[in-house]
């Protein structure tokens, strides 16, 4: 008994050690990127990068909020994208989900199969560019930011499998007191699948939050730039022009470039409130993803 | 069952809605800005030619200050060739996609900048995204066609015919030594004793016992090589890229390919970087460094090796990194198409406008006020300009792309603070005194080669910083790194560039 107990224990402290060790693996480089947002170049250049500033310098957040237009601008419209675009592709997503579900919808088949179809086989980049484009004329529009992302097959099955583990009964007992078809969805299925739809919902959330490539794709203004696009163009252009551009036979200003310390402070604005956000949707985070994914 | 078809139904009304309304919006956008434009074209009673927008695709950082400028620059485009013109400034990591995407989907645009190191110009051409360029300049860009040397136009040719604007700079290849000015002055050191790589040593040595700040010879692990920086030095051109085997020797004519890491040249550069190494002159932690901006600005170097030498190279130095230098030439001037075919404008073939792209191009590389304001941006607003002409550019401005040699031919570019006036006749005239490559205007098709080539690519790319930076033993890595790239296929890329080099000798 007490070796039992004892292998327990030493069980317990080594996951616990794994855990947590992985657990700081996880933490020391968001430490790391706000402590050089807080650090001076000179610093950095002297003593490399430290987990804890030498000195604390705000040199980076005053340059950043000296000009705000730029991050507020993209704050808005990757506030805009992430919330349209989480609301109506959680209609879509749900709405598609849910007929695919019931067990007694004819053209189920036939229509889960075109889903499942997308998630294997898609036509590629540039049919996608043309279509959104040329066909529908979305290019430099906001919607082009939101609608190619709308209906993720994969979402649609992972919410249709969280929809077919409510019992057939509810639905015809709904059935049989009156309830129409909109009206169960509405107040019967919607309701019981808040997990569900909430762990999709953050699914949905996240993709916006960090979605840069659509708008790499098809915005030119500067106006309709998101987030996570001008991070990833001072960072892109940062790398191109330190590596790449070193090996061709023309000059480049490079003081223009940000410092280190200025591109790890957009970093902090960037992922900063993704971070406050994560917390309060784990609890249904958690339980969604388990129910969906045992199931699918 | 009937109310779930009604769902459905319910749901491709929402999509079709929304599909329309976004639809909608587009229009209606479009619909405001030709308006405003027409009304713009009626004020102007110009010459006969119709008014027409163009798109111009080019790569940099945008500009907060962009729309100021590009409204000036419009103004005069307006005004001498009735045209307006859509500046689309693409940033630096996305435009290769970006140009790629368009280029495929065969969207419509004007002009975008193309060059071998960034939108590939010969993989464009043979995508056929290009127009054939000689009637057209010929036609409408005389003045430009007759600045830039026939040598220099051949350079751009595919299969016979040119699909390149060249904007016209510095097009010699130079390797140079570039010495930090305070610390040569400080120790005495007379840099015209410089003829040879090697002559720099006693300098290092200097630095090396009396500087513990500085690092002597600023190598790095840096991205495309220290190594390719030498290769004019020791006669070589390169043939599918610098990290790629197979280089011609320039004193060459019977165009015979090397593998270049297995040459003389490569094991003596090996040494040399080596014996640099364990005597100090490089840093003993460079290898796992790659990227020298933070102590380049703080001005701890002695010493750095340059690629391409140019006559403002002091010049440009200060503004770049905030400290002097005496740029040193170690190897003859010599014209590679790699140089040549580094900066132009394509005319895309979807362009419902060739020849008025074709007139941008002229004017843009011949009106003064028009280049200089796209360089630089506008006067008293980004840039002063000094008493002896030059001009100095404003600190914190909004508009400094910094890339005057995208926009046209650098010889319209005012001087910038402290230039000497004669930049401009020395560029030219090391341009004309170039040795040119015997491979002028032979570029590689690599289709064939592709996978060797990435295989190499990545050899290359694992051993060449340890050369670079000496921090390894070559007697022993140096056979490894050969080995390694004939195992990744170094001699199917020679003997297929030896056999197209021979196919384009026939046709010369």
């Amino acid at each position: 008994m007490i070796k039992d107990k004892k292998i327990e224990l030493t069980k317990k402290i080594i996951t616990a050690v794994v855990l947590g060790g992985f657990a700081l693996l996880c933490f020391i480089p968001i430490i790391a990127v706000i402590s050089i947002s807080f650090s001076n170049q000179q610093d950095i250049v002297n003593f490399g990068y430290k987990l804890i500033p030498q000195n604390i310098d705000l040199t980076a957040y005053k340059y950043i909020l000296k000009s705000p237009a730029q991050v507020l601008s993209a704050y808005k419209v990757t506030t805009i994208v992430t919330v349209l675009g989480t609301l109506f592709s959680l209609s879509v997503i749900a709405l598609i989900a849910y007929p695919l579900s019931r067990m007694d919808f004819r053209y189920r088949k036939g229509i889960s199969f075109l889903v499942f179809f997308t998630l294997l086989f898609n036509a590629g980049m540039v049919p996608l560019y043309i279509v959104v484009t040329k066909v529908y004329q979305m290019k430099d529009t906001v919607f082009a930011l939101i609608l190619p992302y709308a209906a993720n097959a994969w979402h649609i099955l992972l919410l249709r499998t969280f929809f077919s583990k409510i019992p057939y009964s509810l639905i015809e007992a709904a059935k049989l007191d009156g309830a129409g078809e909109i009206q169960t969805f509405w107040k019967i299925i919607l309701p019981l699948s808040k997990p569900g739809l909430a762990t999709i919902g953050l699914f949905i959330m996240l993709m916006y939050w960090n979605d840069w490539w659509l708008s790499l794709l098809f915005v030119e203004s500067q106006e309709l730039i998101p987030l996570q696009y001008m991070m990833y163009r001072i960072m892109s252009e940062v790398q191109y022009l330190t590596q790449q551009l070193t090996s061709s036979s023309v000059v480049i200003d490079r003081t223009a470039l940000p410092t280190e310390s200025l591109r790890m402070a957009m970093c902090v604005f960037a992922a900063g409130p993704m971070l406050f956000v994560f917390p309060f949707f784990q609890k249904y985070f958690v339980k969604g993803i388990t129910v969906g994914s045992l199931k699918g | 069952m009937k109310k779930t078809r009604m769902l459905l139904a319910l749901l491709l009304v929402i999509v079709m809605a929304f599909t329309a309304c976004a639809g909608q919006d587009v229009t209606t956008e479009g619909d405001n800005t030709s308006v405003t434009e027409a009304e713009g074209t009626q004020q102007v009673e110009s010459d006969e030619l119709e008014p027409v927008e163009l798109t111009w695709y080019y790569i940099g950082s945008p500009q907060a200050g962009a729309e100021a400028v590009y409204a000036a620059a419009n103004e005069i485009i307006k005004e001498k060739i009735n045209a307006t013109v859509d500046f689309q400034c693409i940033d630096w990591g996305s435009y290769d996609d970006k140009m790629n995407l368009m280029i495929n989907a065969g969207e419509e645009f004007d002009i975008c900048f193309t060059s071998n190191w960034s939108n590939n110009y010969v993989q464009n051409v043979q995508k056929n995204a290009f127009l054939p360029l000689d009637d057209l300049l010929d036609e409408y860009a005389p003045t430009l066609r007759s600045m830039v040397p026939d040598a220099f136009w051949d350079a751009t040719r595919v299969e016979g015919e040119i699909y390149g604007i060249i904007n016209y700079q510095i097009s010699t290849m130079t390797n140079a030594l570039t010495i930090n000015k305070a610390l040569a002055d400080k120790y005495g050191f007379d840099v015209s004793t410089i003829e040879k790589y090697e002559d720099i040593e006693p300098f290092l040595e200097v630095l090396n016992e009396n500087e513990s700040d500085v690092i002597p010879v600023n190598n790095y692990a840096k991205a495309g090589s220290f190594w390719g920086l030498n290769l004019a030095r020791v006669g070589f051109d390169e043939i599918a890229g610098r990290n790629i085997p197979g280089v011609i020797r320039i004193t060459d004519d019977s165009l015979e390919v090397i593998n270049q890491f297995e040459s003389e040249e490569f094991v003596e550069y090996a040494t040399l970087m080596r014996d640099w190494y364990e005597k100090g002159y490089i840093r003993s932690d460079a290898i796992s460094i790659n990227d020298d901006t933070a102590d380049m600005q703080a001005g701890k170097i002695g010493v750095y090796q340059e690629g391409n030498y140019s006559p403002s190279s002091d010049v440009d130095n200060f503004a770049k990194w905030g400290f002097e230098t005496y740029a040193v030439p170690v190897s003859d001037p010599v014209l590679l198409t790699s140089s040549i075919i580094a900066t132009m404008q394509g005319i895309s073939r979807t362009s419902k406008n060739p020849e008025r792209a074709m007139m941008l191009m002229e004017l843009v590389n011949t009106d003064v006020e028009l280049y200089n304001l796209l360089s630089y941006g506008i006067e008293g607003k980004h840039y002063e300009k000094l008493e002896d002409g030059t001009i100095r550019l404003m600190e914190d401005s909004d508009y400094n792309p910094g890339t005057k040699w995208l926009f046209g031919s650098t010889g319209n570019a005012y001087l910038l603070e402290g230039s000497s006036p004669d930049v401009w006749e020395k560029t030219v005239e090391m341009n004309e005194s170039g040795i040119p490559s015997p491979l002028l205007g032979f570029t590689f098709n690599s289709e064939s080669v592709n996978s060797q080539i990435a295989q190499c690519n990545s050899v290359v790319d694992e051993y060449i910083a340890a050369i670079d930076t000496g921090s390894m033993d070559i007697e022993t890595i140096l056979p490894e790194f050969q080995e390694k790239l004939r195992k990744a296929g170094a001699q199917d890329i020679i003997d297929e560039m030896q056999r197209q080099i021979n196919e384009w000798l026939k046709t010369k």
